[in-house]
């Protein structure tokens, strides 16, 4: 029963992520781009959780961004590749600690997941190929791992604590 | 010596005497020569406290623009008529839905607002969706009380549209930047920056004459066809309503 409880706590915060993503604040941007709430969800979560859990919780996460948006680049590819890595990272014997420590780690995702993104346009679009580097997608994969590496600390520490609550 | 004045200075006093006559009679023929001006200048400025009012300027003005309504009506209904008769699609005033933004991605990966205003409401796919300025973008997908807009900067959004000075088409690419690119289809267009850009009159996608953007700037090297930077009037950074026609 207490399980139970808290599976759904663990859905439940995990919904309210495509909420945030909606009604992300204009203050909480860099130049009109918001962070990457479903990274700060995903991170402590898959920490918490190891490699399997991980890469589901980025499969269903990555269904429901995607269904809020009106198409390619798809979060998929990059929520699953994270969910397993970050999984694999949390399985190690010394836990990671540390509100620095999780923004690098959400630092390093993020740029991971804006290279994804840009991969994904740049070969869906044959416009953009003629611009590979081009000046609009440095400045979006910036501004979102800027935003998301500074929140995490906050964010992602506090959810550890709420998945570790809830799995125990 | 004594004496009157002599011939000379008699002939000088009837001179200055006189002078202000002959000034006088060549003022008047300065008038006659330019046709009256001076009096009709003079008479203007005297007249100009009894000039008729604003009132009556505005009476005129009225009745110019009630003119120019009915042969604005006259002549879209003549245009309605013709474009039904070519199976174009419309471009009547008629169906619009005003839908507030209740989220908005206008910059990074997708370029999208979301509408507070859905099927209910009659918005369906395809639908153009206006701001203050011009064409926003197309209604990508509905539900019953919101509706999903693809802006035209986004990468997929690819529409018809025609340069009105240069008479010339071209198809406006989303680049996920601020400013669209405009792909012409012709070798020289014939543009230049400053042209406005707007919906194709030719499209049976959305109505015809939607202003878009100016052109900013011009690449005549690219290949196959020159490409041009358009810069689009509305902002959809910053607008909170916006106005959906629908196509049916």
């Amino acid at each position: 029963m207490i399980r139970r409880k808290g599976i759904f706590l663990v859905i439940c915060s995990g919904l309210i992520v495509p909420l945030l993503t909606y009604v992300s604040p204009g203050w909480l941007a860099i130049s009109g781009i918001a962070p990457s709430w479903g990274i700060l969800w995903l991170m402590p979560w898959a920490l918490e959780a190891g490699p399997w859990a991980g890469v589901i919780a980025g499969l269903c996460l990555a269904l429901a961004l995607d269904s809020l948006t009106i198409g390619l680049p798809s979060h998929l590819p990059s929520l699953v590749l994270l969910g397993f890595i970050w999984g694999r990272l949390g399985s190690r014997i010394t836990p990671i600690q540390g509100s620095l420590n999780f923004g690098f780690i959400a630092l390093l995702g993020t740029f991971l997941s804006g290279l994804i993104f840009w991969l994904q346009v740049s070969l869906y679009q044959k416009d953009a190929i003629n611009s590979l580097v081009n000046a609009w997608s440095i400045h979006t994969i910036l501004a979102e791992t800027i935003m998301t590496a500074l929140i995490a600390p906050i964010i992602s520490t506090w959810l550890l604590a709420f998945f570790k609550t809830c799995r125990n | 010596m004594e004496g009157g004045p002599g011939l000379a200075t008699l002939r000088w006093r009837f001179l200055r005497k006189l002078w202000p006559w002959f000034f006088l009679i060549g003022l008047l023929g300065l008038i006659r020569w330019s046709k009256g001006s001076g009096f009709a200048d003079f008479y203007a400025v005297m007249k100009r406290p009894f000039w008729p009012g604003p009132a009556q300027r505005e009476w005129v003005e009225k009745a110019v623009q009630l003119e120019q309504q009915v042969k604005l009506k006259l002549l879209e209904e003549d245009n309605q008529r013709l474009r039904k008769l070519l199976s174009l699609q419309n471009s009547s005033v008629d169906g619009i839905v005003s839908a507030p933004v209740i989220s908005r991605y206008s910059k990074g990966w997708w370029q999208q607002l979301q509408l507070g205003q859905g099927s209910i409401s009659g918005i369906s796919v395809g639908d153009a969706v206006l701001g203050p300025g011009g064409l926003l973008g197309v209604i990508h997908s509905v539900t019953p009380t919101t509706a999903r807009v693809r802006l035209l900067t986004a990468h997929a959004s690819r529409i018809g549209v025609w340069v009105i000075q240069a008479k010339s088409h071209g198809v406006l690419v989303g680049m996920g930047t601020t400013r669209p690119q405009l792909n012409f289809l012709v070798k020289d267009p014939k543009v230049k920056p400053g042209d406005l850009v707007s919906t194709s009159p030719a499209s049976t996608i959305l109505p015809p004459n939607l202003p878009i953007g100016v052109i900013q700037t011009i690449n005549n090297q690219a290949l196959p066809a020159p490409t041009a930077t358009v810069q689009l009037i509305a902002p959809s950074e910053a607008i909170d309503w916006v106005q959906v026609k629908k196509s049916s």
